[in-house]
C-alpha cells in the first residue's frame, strides 16, 4: 500500500488567482467586437485593473458561509413545516402579502440574475466580471429560497399557482416588471448604478428588513429566515456596488454627469417600485412593527443622505428634489397605494380589506398628520359601502404611468394639495404620454424612445392582446380564478379555511 | 465628527447577541434597539465589531468572516480584516 504525498495547496492570494484568471487579452478578435458594450453609454475606463474585486479576499470562505446559511435556512423550513406554522401566523391576511412577494419580488430576483450575468459577460476586468458572477449566483440564491419557502403556503392558500405567468401578465405586476426590463435593457454601466448601487445600497434594506422583521412579528419564521438570510448577502453587494460607482467615478471626469444622472434616475425608480412594499408593511402586516414613513427616516434621510455625503468628493450631489419629494410623500404613500388596490382587487391575485379599528388606530398614531385627515373618512365610507352589501371594485381600467406603470392615483402632495389628485404629461412625436409625477416624466423625457415602447396592461387589454376587453376574459388570461384568488378577504376561501382551522 | 449615522442590523440569534454585547463594550454611546426577530444597532460615525471581543463573550474564538451568518443589514462604507469588522461614514 503505497502513501500519496498530499499535495502543497495554495494560498489565498494564489488560489484567488488561479480560480479567477479570466482576463486575457483576445488576439484573433477585435477587443471591441469582443467587448461590443463598453462604449455606448459614454463611460470612460483608462484602467480596468484599478476595479479590485471586493469579494476577492473572502472568496475562500464564501462557500462554506453560504452553504452554512442555506442549511440554517432549510431547517428552519422543514421545521415550519413539520409544525404546521402556517396555523400560528397572526392572521391569513398576512399570507396575501406573500403573494404579492412571490409575484412582484422574487421574480425581479431572477432577472437581476440575468442582468448581472450578462454584465459579468461585458465588462473587461476580470475584477469586475467575477464580482458580477458571483453577485448572479447570490441573487439565483434568492429566488430558489423564497420559491422554496412560500411553496408551503401553497399547499393551504390560493393565489401562489402560477407566480411566473403572474408576472408577465398580470397589470400592476408590470410595475416590477418593467422596472427589471428597464434596467436590464440599459448599458452594462448603467445596469450596475441601477441595480448594484441604487437598489442594492440605498433602497433593498427598504424592502428587506422592516417587511421581514414584521413577517417574525406575525409569526412566519420562515420567511423572516429567507428574507434575512438573502439580505446578508447584500452587504457584499453593497460594497460591490460602492466599489463600482468609485471607480467609474475615479476613471474619467467625464463620467460624473452620467453616472448622477442614472444614480437620479434609479432612485427615483426603486423609491416607486417600493410603494408595494410601503402597503405592505402598514396595510398587509396584520401587526406591523415599523411604520413605512419610520422606514423612510432611518433609510432614506439617514442612511441615503449619509451615502451621497460620502460620494461628494467625486463631485456626486444630492438630488435634492427626489429626496424631499420621498420625505413629503411619506405620511401619504402607503395609504394612497392601499386605495388603489383595494379599488382594484377584482382584478388582482390577492385579497384586500379595509383595516379593522385597532389598525385604524395605529395608523392614526403613525401618521398623525395625515390618516385621520385624508384616508381614514374615505375608508370609513368604504367600510359603509360594504355593510350595505356594496363593496366597491372599479370596473374600469386605470391610466398608468407611461415610466413606472403606477396608476395615476396620487395627489398633490407637495404642493399643500393632498386632497387633489394630480399627474403630469409630457408629448413626444405628436403623441401625448401621462406620469404619476414629476419624477416620471423627467425620467421619460430623457429616453422617451424607450419609454413609448412600454407594455402598458391597460393598452394591451383594449388592443385584444389579453384575452379579451372584459374582467372575466382577463383574468383568464391571468390564469386567476374568479371569486378564489381575487375580490375582498372576507367571503373569500382563504378565510373560510382560516377560520375553520382556528376552531378546530 | 461625522453626523452620519453607522448601522448594523443583526439577526436576534445567540451569536448575533453577544456580537450586539461586544459591540456595547467597544463603541461608546452605542444605541442598541430590539426589534423583533432583530437588533439594530446604530452609532455615529462608525461601528467597530472586534474579533477579540466578540470571543471572550462568545466563549469560543470567532473570525469576523462570521459576522456573515447574522447580519442582515448595514449603513456605511465597510472595512474587513482577521481582527475587526468595521462599518462607518466618510463624511
Amino acid at each position: 500500500m503505497s502513501i500519496n504525498q498530499r499535495k502543497k495547496r495554495l494560498n489565498k492570494k494564489e488560489q484567488y488567482k488561479y480560480m479567477t484568471r479570466l482576463g486575457w487579452d483576445p488576439t484573433y478578435q477585435k477587443s471591441e467586437d469582443v467587448y461590443p458594450y463598453l462604449k455606448m453609454e459614454g463611460i470612460k475606463i483608462h484602467d480596468w485593473e484599478a476595479w479590485e474585486d471586493p469579494f476577492r479576499m473572502t472568496m475562500d470562505s464564501y462557500w462554506k458561509l453560504q452553504a452554512e446559511k442555506d442549511k440554517k435556512l432549510y431547517s428552519i423550513i422543514d421545521a415550519f413545516a413539520q409544525n404546521n406554522a402556517q396555523k400560528n401566523i397572526s392572521d391569513a391576511r398576512y399570507v396575501n402579502a406573500l403573494k404579492l412577494f412571490l409575484t412582484g419580488v422574487t421574480p425581479l430576483e431572477y432577472k437581476v440574475v440575468q442582468g448581472f450575468s450578462h454584465v459579468a459577460r461585458a465588462f473587461r476586468g476580470e475584477g469586475a466580471s467575477i464580482a458580477c458572477q458571483m453577485q448572479a449566483i447570490d441573487e439565483l440564491r434568492h429566488f430558489q429560497t423564497q420559491v422554496h419557502t412560500m411553496s408551503h403556503y401553497n399547499k393551504y392558500f390560493d393565489g401562489f399557482h402560477d407566480y411566473a405567468k403572474a408576472h408577465d401578465r398580470v397589470w400592476y405586476l408590470s410595475v416590477p416588471k418593467s422596472f427589471g426590463d428597464d434596467a436590464s435593457t440599459a448599458g452594462p454601466f448603467e445596469f450596475l448604478t441601477a441595480i448594484s448601487f441604487s437598489f442594492e445600497f440605498v433602497l433593498t434594506s427598504l424592502l428587506f428588513v422592516p417587511f421581514m422583521s414584521g413577517a417574525a412579528y406575525n409569526g412566519d419564521m420562515a420567511t423572516v429566515t429567507f428574507g434575512f438570510s438573502a439580505q446578508s448577502d447584500e452587504s457584499r453587494h453593497m460594497t460591490l456596488g460602492l466599489s463600482a460607482i468609485k471607480f467609474i467615478l475615479e476613471q474619467d471626469p467625464d463620467n460624473v454627469p452620467i453616472v448622477q444622472e442614472w444614480m437620479d434616475k434609479w432612485l427615483w425608480r426603486g423609491y416607486r417600485l417600493l410603494g408595494l412594499v410601503a402597503m405592505m408593511m402598514d396595510y398587509m402586516l396584520p401587526n406591523s412593527p415599523t411604520s413605512w414613513a419610520e422606514s423612510v427616516e432611518l433609510y432614506i434621510e439617514q442612511n441615503c443622505i449619509a451615502l451621497y455625503k460620502d460620494l461628494e468628493r467625486y463631485g456626486i450631489e444630492l438630488p435634492t428634489d427626489t429626496i424631499n419629494t420621498i420625505i413629503a410623500e411619506k405620511g401619504h404613500l402607503s395609504h394612497q397605494v392601499w386605495n388603489i388596490f383595494y379599488n382594484h382587487t377584482n382584478a388582482a391575485a390577492f385579497h384586500t380589506w379595509m383595516p379593522d379599528e385597532e389598525k385604524m388606530n395605529w395608523l392614526s398614531e403613525k401618521y398623525p398628520d395625515t390618516f385621520d385627515k385624508y384616508y381614514r373618512p374615505m375608508f370609513e365610507r368604504y367600510i359603509e359601502l360594504e355593510k350595505k352589501g356594496e363593496r366597491f371594485y372599479s370596473e374600469t381600467l386605470p391610466i398608468i404611468c407611461q415610466t413606472c406603470q403606477i396608476p395615476l392615483g396620487f395627489t398633490d402632495i407637495e404642493g399643500g394639495n393632498p386632497h387633489v389628485y394630480t399627474h403630469e404629461t409630457s408629448e413626444f412625436n405628436g403623441e401625448k404620454f401621462h406620469f404619476c409625477s414629476k419624477g416620471c416624466k423627467h425620467v421619460f423625457e430623457k429616453q422617451p424612445e424607450k419609454y413609448t415602447q412600454a407594455w402598458l396592461p391597460p393598452h394591451q387589454i383594449f388592443q385584444g392582446n389579453c384575452g379579451g376587453a372584459t374582467i372575466p376574459e382577463v383574468l383568464k388570461w391571468y390564469k386567476i380564478e374568479n371569486g378564489v384568488d381575487n375580490l375582498d378577504y372576507v367571503g373569500s376561501p382563504d378565510e373560510a379555511m382560516w377560520n375553520k382551522l382556528k376552531n378546530n | 465628527m461625522s453626523s452620519s449615522v453607522a448601522l448594523l442590523c443583526l439577526q436576534a440569534t445567540e451569536d448575533g447577541r453577544a456580537i450586539a454585547q461586544a459591540i456595547k463594550e467597544d463603541n461608546e454611546g452605542v444605541i442598541i434597539t430590539n426589534k423583533p426577530a432583530m437588533i439594530q444597532i446604530e452609532r455615529e460615525g462608525r461601528i467597530e465589531v472586534n474579533a477579540s471581543t466578540v470571543s471572550e463573550v462568545l466563549g469560543r474564538e470567532w473570525d469576523p468572516e462570521e459576522l456573515q451568518l447574522v447580519l442582515i443589514s448595514l449603513g456605511g462604507q465597510v472595512e474587513e480584516d482577521d481582527e475587526q469588522f468595521v462599518v462607518y461614514w466618510d463624511n
